[in-house]
């Protein structure tokens, strides 16, 4: 057992016989609870060819049990009121339900029961991959940021799994057989490749006994790792274009950037204030307010298990061209390498940390999340208080220094849309 | 008569929300002007006498806030967070934008043309277009149907003296409302919003809005048309009674239990038993005035008309069968439950406040939730069904690539519907 602090609260993290860890935050205070079941598996483990099972399982999560009929595991939660979903990401699965404090024992039973007890069939499986065909088409093949999301690390990542979609390939998402599914929750949807999540005004240990209780009879399994692929380094910058039915143009660009646990990753992410942040930060002004280029700009390092991407996304205004944007950029890139920030835009950055930080544990929810997800992505719970530190002890040379490091043109993927066809 | 303050304590939070709310919005803007409104308070947004607005974007950051605009149909607010520490200076500033801002001609000229960019920016969304048709044509092209942000002509006419005008009309203590959440104490909270406000005059001149007209009758679709759609977004539906008039309780639980949950009949027919769609919703929107009942749903381009056709015969069942004892006691379960995420945080219990007072929705509209909920019997339910669901008074607007799609809508509506095409880049939108 290891107890962890967390803003005002400590949590409780234990770790039962079948590998399934357990994160309990209790807080007296809070209204609701949020359970969060997290799962180490997203389309990182995936395979060419099998992109987006991670995702359509997420999905069939949903469905038939042994012990409940389609449908009945959404009704019982809903029937009471309790929020629920669930989301699938490159390297984790995680499935949520927020509700009075009365209905945990409920929940925790339904969330082991589908945890151990699904039962993947041909008609149930087909429906939803035409669920899924059409979440796609909602997300991606009628989205221009999602079209383009989906080009611009296909291009950057050739090796990597990054470089598949989440959602998975069209292809891929209708070829799916019952049995991938079952190998696929027999292999990842194990105790020993679990955590869960418990935040609410409840009792450590009778909390513990009843997870006991509801999970701690799963067996664990052999978990495979996930494909060992490393992307080589970029050497040289790739380019496209893609025209889309839209009224203005985007300039997309996305540097290779290190993965979340990397010391060098909460200096990017201050530089990525210093550049992006709010109103005033220096892109935001050049590309935005003052040089009236682009009406909205939105970007930041990634925060993964592995290396990602620093994205800067610029929607520009009608008649504005990419070059015009792209040398905005490039001026403020160079800007920043040269010199680093001033003291007023550090200080700007400590305080909005501090503004997110907090925000962030607003609620059960956010904290059973926060909780989850670090918990998860780069294995330690005491990483978000430290991160904390590290992100306000970011200094002006080690913000210069990851932009001259990382921002540079050798490592750039350039993605730009341009408006296609007239309407008719 | 001073204005009126709202406190929702949050101890130990370590950020404060601060809120400056209107009793004025979008729907009171003068005709051939949408947009005035969310235009002036974007332009208050642009700093004061002593302060240019870069200088005021800085100062926000560096406090650990931020700070944003908003225009609602019934009310506007200025509303920001700040980290704890530093709730002072933001509240002087916050304050600085209602009393003395700068509306300075420059100023004024770059926050429309950052709106005209905006407006033009948002027919990316599929969505967001379907949603705006069907409000313009349930509304009738009326104040209620308009977009808050208005269309690039209406932006184009609207002068600074148009937004110096509405600046003078929102200041008023009657129209006001302020309030805090969060980590500050009541007292604390007065002293730094209402001490200042006491200059503002006390009656405004703002405008508000009466309930729309009946909708003509029959089906009227709007199709928006936009290339290589291989989805299409749909918004369906027609008026619903506002919160305190007959029939409103009944058709909320009626609605969460035809299609406000993903195990409700809606989604388990489109979704689950189909694949049609990703999801299907049914929804009742709770305004000042009477306002839609919509249902929202995205099916591939290919299942368009049957999925219409589906949608539309659920109505009919609706009406005339009502919901089942089943699901009438699961919806009532289900918002009962649910109840608690309005008033999770100290933010959302300010928010609630907010809406009763500035919507005119009845005192205990929240409060009183769970007994007006319990209290609606199968009968009752069936009753607003019958009297509020029209399967043949629709309004109906789909996004779609006409050329391969308008055939289908009109097969699925048929019986003497009436089928409109505009394209998706149509300012009218």
């Amino acid at each position: 057992m290891r107890r962890i602090p967390l803003g005002r609260h400590t949590v409780r993290l234990e770790t039962l016989d079948n590998g399934l860890e357990v994160l309990i935050l209790a807080d007296p205070d809070s209204p609701v609870t949020a359970f969060h079941t997290w799962f180490k598996v997203g389309s990182r483990h995936e395979r060419p060819g099998k992109t987006g099972l991670a995702h359509l399982f997420e999905h069939l999560m949903f469905g038939e049990t042994e012990h409940l009929a389609h449908g009945e595991f959404d009704r019982r939660i809903e029937a009471v009121g309790a929020s629920m979903n669930a989301a699938t990401w490159l390297d984790w699965t995680y499935y949520h339900e927020t509700f009075l404090p009365e209905h945990l024992p409920m929940i925790a039973e339904l969330e082991a029961e589908r945890m151990a007890r699904l039962r993947l069939e041909e008609e149930p499986v087909a429906r939803e991959k035409e669920v899924v065909a059409n979440e796609r088409r909602f997300r991606v093949e009628n989205s221009v940021e999602g079209a383009a999301s989906e080009r611009l690390w296909k291009e950057a990542f050739r090796v990597h799994p990054y470089g598949h979609p989440t959602i998975g390939w069209m292809g891929d998402i209708l070829g799916f057989t019952v049995e991938d599914c079952r190998a696929f929750y027999r292999t990842y949807y194990a105790p020993n490749n679990a955590a869960l999540v418990v935040v609410g005004p409840v009792d450590e240990e009778r909390t513990l006994a009843l997870l006991r209780r509801t999970h701690g009879w799963m067996k664990p399994q052999p978990i495979p790792p996930p494909p060992d692929a490393v992307e080589p380094p970029q050497e040289g910058e790739r380019a496209q274009r893609l025209p889309w039915p839209t009224p203005t143009r985007k300039t997309c660009l996305a540097w290779r950037s290190p993965e979340l646990a990397h010391p060098d990753h909460p200096a990017l992410v201050v530089l990525a204030q210093v550049l992006l942040g709010g109103r005033s930060g220096r892109l935001q002004r050049r590309l935005v307010h003052d040089g009236e280029i682009a009406t909205d700009l939105q970007g930041g390092p990634g925060s993964f298990h592995d290396p990602s991407l620093f994205e800067i996304w610029a929607d520009l205004r009608e008649g504005r061209t990419h070059e015009e944007a792209l040398a905005a950029i490039e001026a403020e890139l160079g800007r920043l390498a040269e010199a680093p920030p001033e003291p007023a835009e550090l200080e700007t950055a400590r305080h909005q940390v501090l503004l997110g930080f907090r925000s962030a544990l607003e609620t059960a929810a956010g904290r059973a999340d926060r909780l989850g997800f670090f918990h998860v992505t780069v294995g330690d719970v005491g990483a978000i208080e430290r991160r904390q530190r590290e992100l306000l002890a970011v200094g002006a040379e080690d913000v210069r220094a990851v932009a001259r490091r990382y921002l540079v043109p050798a490592t750039r993927n350039v993605l730009l849309v341009d408006p296609a066809e007239a309407p008719s | 008569m001073s204005v009126r303050f709202f406190h929702e304590p949050g101890p130990g939070l370590g950020f404060v929300d601060l809120v400056l709310a209107f009793d004025a919005g979008a729907a009171s803007d003068p005709d051939g002007r949408e947009g005035l409104t969310l235009l002036t308070l974007r332009l208050m947004r642009c700093g004061t006498a002593r302060q240019t607005r870069a200088e005021l974007d800085a100062e926000v950051e560096r406090l650990g806030a931020h700070l944003e605009v908003g225009a609602g149909l019934h009310r506007v607010s200025i509303r920001g967070r700040v980290i704890r520490e530093n709730l002072e200076p933001f509240a002087r500033l916050l304050l600085g934008l209602l009393l003395e801002p700068a509306l300075r001609e420059d100023d004024f000229a770059q926050a429309r043309r950052l709106l005209l960019a905006e407006v033009t920016a948002k027919r990316d969304d599929d969505q967001d277009l379907a949603g705006r048709a069907f409000r313009r044509a349930l509304f009738g092209g009326g104040r209620l149907g308009r977009p808050s942000s208005g269309t690039v002509a209406s932006l184009r006419r609207i002068t600074r003296d148009d937004c110096v005008r509405r600046h003078r009309e929102l200041c008023a203590r009657d129209t006001l409302l302020a309030a805090a959440a969060g980590d500050v104490g009541e007292d604390e909270a007065r002293r730094l919003l209402l001490e200042p406000l006491a200059v503002l005059p006390e009656r405004s001149g703002a405008a508000r809005c009466d309930d729309p007209p009946a909708p003509p009758r029959g089906v009227r679709a709007v199709l928006i048309d936009k290339p290589e759609r291989t989805q299409a977004q749909i918004y369906l539906g027609h008026l619903g009674p506002k919160p305190g008039r007959e029939h409103h309780d009944g058709l909320l639980v009626s609605s969460v239990a035809f299609g406000g949950t993903f195990s409700g009949r809606l989604m388990q027919e489109v979704r689950a038993k189909r694949g049609w769609s990703y999801g299907a919703y049914s929804r009742l929107t709770r305004s000042r005035t009477d306002d839609s009942w919509h249902i929202w749903t995205f099916p591939a381009s290919k299942d368009l008309g049957p999925c219409l056709q589906l949608v539309r015969g659920m109505l009919r069942d609706l009406r005339r069968d009502g919901v089942t004892a089943e699901e009438l006691a699961f919806a009532q379960g289900y918002i009962i439950g649910s109840s608690v995420f309005l008033i999770d945080t100290p933010a959302d219990r300010l928010e609630r406040r907010i809406e009763v007072a500035m919507l005119d929705f009845p005192a205990d509209y929240y409060a009183g939730l769970r007994g007006r909920v319990e209290a609606v019997t199968l009968e009752r339910a069936h009753a607003a069904t019958s009297a509020c669901v029209h399967p043949d008074d629709l309004v109906v607007a789909v996004v779609c690539t006409a050329r391969d799609s308008a055939d289908d809508v009109r097969r699925a509506l048929a019986d003497g519907a009436v089928v409109e095409t505009v394209a998706f880049d149509d300012d009218a939108l």
